[in-house]
């Protein structure tokens, strides 16, 4: 069952911002959108509960505040967009499951979903078929160009904020997409593991291993993140040969 | 936390304390002049040794209470009164200084006669002397006259000496004081002047704009409007931040320079969830990497910068290397360098150590490490 959600923001653009970021994620819908605020109080008064509202602060005629107290009980969880009102925020505290001060990344408007609503995570609404051993992505330094990226040439992906750096066997791609979102299709395949926060390799690619740290084959060194090495070791000692002397 | 009212239990201990200096007065004086006390008291006894060794035998009590006495008030109005007075305005000491001293060595040899008096006929004196009035009578007391006024003169211009410097000290805490009051109402005028709501606003607009035609822009505003949320939100002013808000900065940070060099940097930033929660004083981290990015060569793959947090054996370890820039522009470099060594030391002492050097070369490598103490706060 999606998240149902309602947007009232005066700004058309920051009205589109949220809707594609919406877009961007399987488990939410969006049933409305205004940006007349006195509309918004009508047709919400007169209409059904949803789960999420997304209210701007500052609109005119009517202000986030008000308006919340009015349609609060229409909604399970207000989330309240502002660019800078840290004194406000206070008092919207008390009406507000959470804020968002805007410009924020579509990372922290999904984290702050999951964070409501634990038991529904949002996931990336990317649908990629399991028997394809490819995807493509665009490739920035090629003009945003799509570029074929085939599974078993993939060595190593790491972050880079909102974009991934990955690396194959023989070339280094650019992509536009967060590591967050590329890992959800990664981790679907054995062979990928999260090393650290920053990076998913392919454990096949592991050419040595120096204490905490992996070396690949194009020589890419990495730390192994604390939270990660248990798994890591488990596969390195599942793979590793001894003598039953000892 | 402002407490209106203090402690209870402070208050009732300060309530004793009066209670026993108002009952005993004189003990609390003397607990107060204990260093002038026990200096007399050893000079008294050696005086009393050396003269018995040198002489062959001990006085009576009398007199050496009498004379001692006379001595050490000499001593104190000489420091206090003749000298304060007679050294007080430059202009006039030429003739009240001479003045003064006489009026005291007069006062002494009278004072002198009269003791001498009391001890010869009204205590068991055994000694010699005899009330002559001639040179060789004043002798002696003009001897102990100046040699006491020449210790008290020297005490007079110590005590002088150590006001003076507290004075100075004090002056210098209070320069910094206001150095530190007007660097920060500049910041808040500064700040005053932005207007964040407008700010963020529009950087808002810009981001949503450039979304679709320019992800790179928009990645870039993303990164900026962090940094200055984080630097108008006056986190700079407190004593501690916790480690979890800089390295956000430095991600950010890092993020603005990828997007301008294409991605082309090769910089690794290896930490562990964990420290995150400890908190360190501000501007330490960042600034070591904005020397990074300032000085450094970041453009060569095999040689990426490096900058790793960790926490072990209950220490703080923050390392960085990278190569260096070949133009030789380290101008700024050392100063931010010892400015940030001062800081640690100020907060931490012996808690923190701080080592930068160059190796190789030109790979500059930098490394921090602070004692954890408990609650994670350092």
């Amino acid at each position: 069952m999606k998240l149902t959600c309602i947007v009232i923001d005066d700004d058309i653009h920051a009205v589109n911002g949220i809707i594609s970021y919406i877009n961007a994620l399987a488990n939410i819908q969006l049933i409305k959108s205004y940006t007349d605020p006195l509309l918004a109080l009508n047709e919400i008064t007169a209409g059904e509960a949803v789960d999420i509202m997304f209210m701007d602060v500052d609109m005119p005629l009517i202000s986030g505040l008000e308006l919340s107290k009015v349609i609060r009980h229409k909604t399970d969880k207000l989330i309240f967009t502002t660019s800078h009102s840290k004194y406000a925020y206070e008092a919207f505290e008390m009406y507000a499951s959470a804020y968002l001060l805007k410009p924020y990344t579509f990372a922290r408007f999904a984290e702050t979903i999951n964070m409501l609503f634990p038991k529904r995570p949002a996931t990336p609404n990317i649908n990629l078929k399991q028997e394809d051993d490819y995807f493509f992505v665009r490739n920035k330094n090629d003009n945003n160009n799509l570029i074929k990226v085939r599974y078993p040439d993939i060595v190593a992906v790491e972050s880079l904020q909102n974009y991934v750096r990955i690396f194959t066997l023989n070339e280094t791609i650019v992509a536009y997409i967060a590591l967050s979102e590329i890992k959800v299709i990664l981790l679907n395949y054995a062979n990928f593991a999260q090393a650290h926060r920053s990076f998913i390799i392919a454990k096949n690619y592991i050419e040595k291993v120096e204490g905490n740290t992996l070396k690949m084959i194009n020589n890419l060194t990495i730390n192994i993140g604390s939270s990660y090495r248990d798994s890591i070791q488990d596969y390195i000692k599942e793979k590793t040969i001894k003598t039953n002397r000892s | 936390m402002y407490l209106p009212f203090p402690n209870l239990q402070v208050v009732y201990q300060m309530k004793l304390t009066k209670q026993k200096e108002k009952k005993w007065p004189v003990l609390s004086w003397i607990a107060s002049k204990k260093l002038h006390i026990i200096i007399w008291l050893v000079f008294i006894f050696y005086e009393a040794i050396i003269v018995g060794l040198i002489n062959g035998k001990f006085g009576r009590l009398a007199p050496y209470v009498l004379y001692y006495t006379l001595n050490i008030t000499t001593f104190y109005i000489h420091a206090h009164i003749v000298l304060a007075i007679g050294l007080n305005k430059p202009k006039q000491t030429a003739w009240k200084l001479p003045l003064l001293l006489l009026v005291e060595i007069a006062a002494y040899f009278s004072i002198s006669i009269c003791l001498d008096y009391i001890i010869i006929n009204y205590t068991n004196y055994t000694g010699s002397r005899r009330i002559t009035l001639d040179l060789v009578y004043f002798s002696a007391p003009l001897y102990r006259c100046v040699y006491f006024m020449c210790f008290s003169t020297g005490y007079y211009f110590l005590t002088r000496y150590i006001k003076e410097r507290k004075k100075t000290e004090e002056l210098e805490k209070q320069r910094l004081n206001n150095l530190i009051q007007l660097a920060k109402s500049e910041n808040a005028f500064l700040k005053a002047q932005i207007q964040p709501h407008l700010l963020f606003n529009t950087l808002d607009f810009i981001y949503q704009n450039a979304r679709e035609s320019s992800p790179v822009a928009a990645e870039t505003i993303l990164s900026l409007s962090e940094m200055m949320r984080y630097s108008v939100d006056n986190n700079k002013d407190k004593d501690f931040v916790l480690l979890a808000e800089e390295i956000n900065q430095v991600e950010n940070l890092i993020n603005l320079h990828q997007l301008r060099q294409n991605h082309g940097i090769g910089l690794r930033f290896w930490y562990d969830d964990e420290i995150r929660h400890i908190k360190i004083i501000p501007m330490v981290l960042i600034t070591l990497v904005e020397n990074i990015f300032k000085h450094g060569d970041l453009l060569n793959e095999i040689y990426p910068a490096e900058i790793s947090i960790k926490a072990e054996s209950s220490k703080l370890i923050i390392e960085t290397a990278n190569l260096i820039k070949d133009t030789k522009d380290s101008s700024g470099l050392n100063s931010g360098l010892e400015n940030i060594k001062k800081r640690l030391t100020y907060t931490y002492g012996k808690d923190a150590e701080f080592k930068y050097a160059v190796t190789d070369g030109n790979c500059f490598s930098v490394r921090l490490s602070i004692i954890l103490r408990k609650d994670n706060q350092l």
